[in-house]
């Protein structure tokens, strides 16, 4: 029985790993299209809500991963539980990224400016 | 009844094997093309879908971890089972899906609002229908 579990073990481990490298290579090799990513589609230009948006996730994701790996020699029953300060600047920077999206988007449309023009007027 | 959960197991396990060898192949040969799995519509990288797919990642690779350590031999307290998901793991799911969904919202109304918006493809392109030229001859079908 141990030799069949050991077995399983080795093959979902190959995988979920495979398939998690096969994905990295092809992003790194240009083969997943990533144009655009850090980019505004409006301006063009870099886009520091998008750049604090992947820093933010690429932090949660990897911390989480090394809570699991840690608690996982003390014979766990679950997932570890998020910490509220993870939660909290996830939810921000997708509220940021959002937010910035949002105003990029009216700002292009003319909004913000015809916006600006009716405070101006009623002052 | 032993030998014939070994076996069982055993071929279950060799045919996900088998299945899964065969897609990262595929995969990685480019018979499963993967170039636009976090394209949007217009052919750009879209955050919010990289954002969901190594979340996704993530909590796949903790859940097996988890699962992984509870089959362990070391381990005598252990029983193997699924482990329980907190509900912050919901949550940072549902951030990640909600805020896919809105950004997919704001790009959706850029494309409906803006005139010339439509050049890039979507539903809202129209068609110029030409009308049927006769066949030749000159005589048209009763």
């Amino acid at each position: 029985m141990e030799a069949l579990t050991a077995t399983i073990r080795f093959v979902i481990w190959l995988l979920l790993g495979g398939l998690a490298l096969v994905v990295a290579y092809k992003m790194l090799s240009g083969r997943i299209n990533m144009k655009g990513l850090l980019e505004d589609k409006m301006s063009g230009e870099l886009s520091p809500g998008r750049l604090q948006l992947l820093l933010f996730t690429l932090i949660g994701a990897g911390s989480y991963l090394g809570m699991t790996a840690a608690i996982s020699g003390e014979s766990p029953t679950g997932l570890p539980e998020v910490p509220e300060p993870l939660l909290l600047s996830v939810a921000g920077s997708n509220l940021a990224y959002l937010g910035g999206k949002t105003y990029s988007r009216l700002s292009a449309a003319g909004v913000v400016n015809r916006l600006i023009d009716f405070i101006g007027k009623g002052t | 009844m032993q030998p014939l959960l070994m076996i069982s197991g055993g071929i279950v396990a060799a045919f996900i094997g088998l299945l899964g060898a065969a897609l990262i192949w595929k995969v990685f040969t480019d018979k499963i093309d993967l170039t636009h799995l976090i394209s949007d519509e217009n052919g750009e990288a879209s955050l919010s879908r990289f954002q969901f797919l190594i979340f996704t990642f993530v909590i796949a690779m903790s859940l097996f971890l988890l699962v992984v350590a509870s089959m362990s031999p070391e381990c005598e307290k252990c029983v193997p089972k699924f482990p329980d998901i907190p509900g912050g793991v919901w949550g940072l799911l549902g951030i990640s899906g909600g805020s896919y969904l809105i950004s997919k919202g704001i790009n959706k109304k850029k494309s409906n609002g803006e005139p010339g918006a439509s050049d890039k493809g979507g539903s809202d392109q129209t068609e110029t229908v030409k009308p049927k030229e006769p066949p030749a001859g000159g005589q048209v079908p009763a």
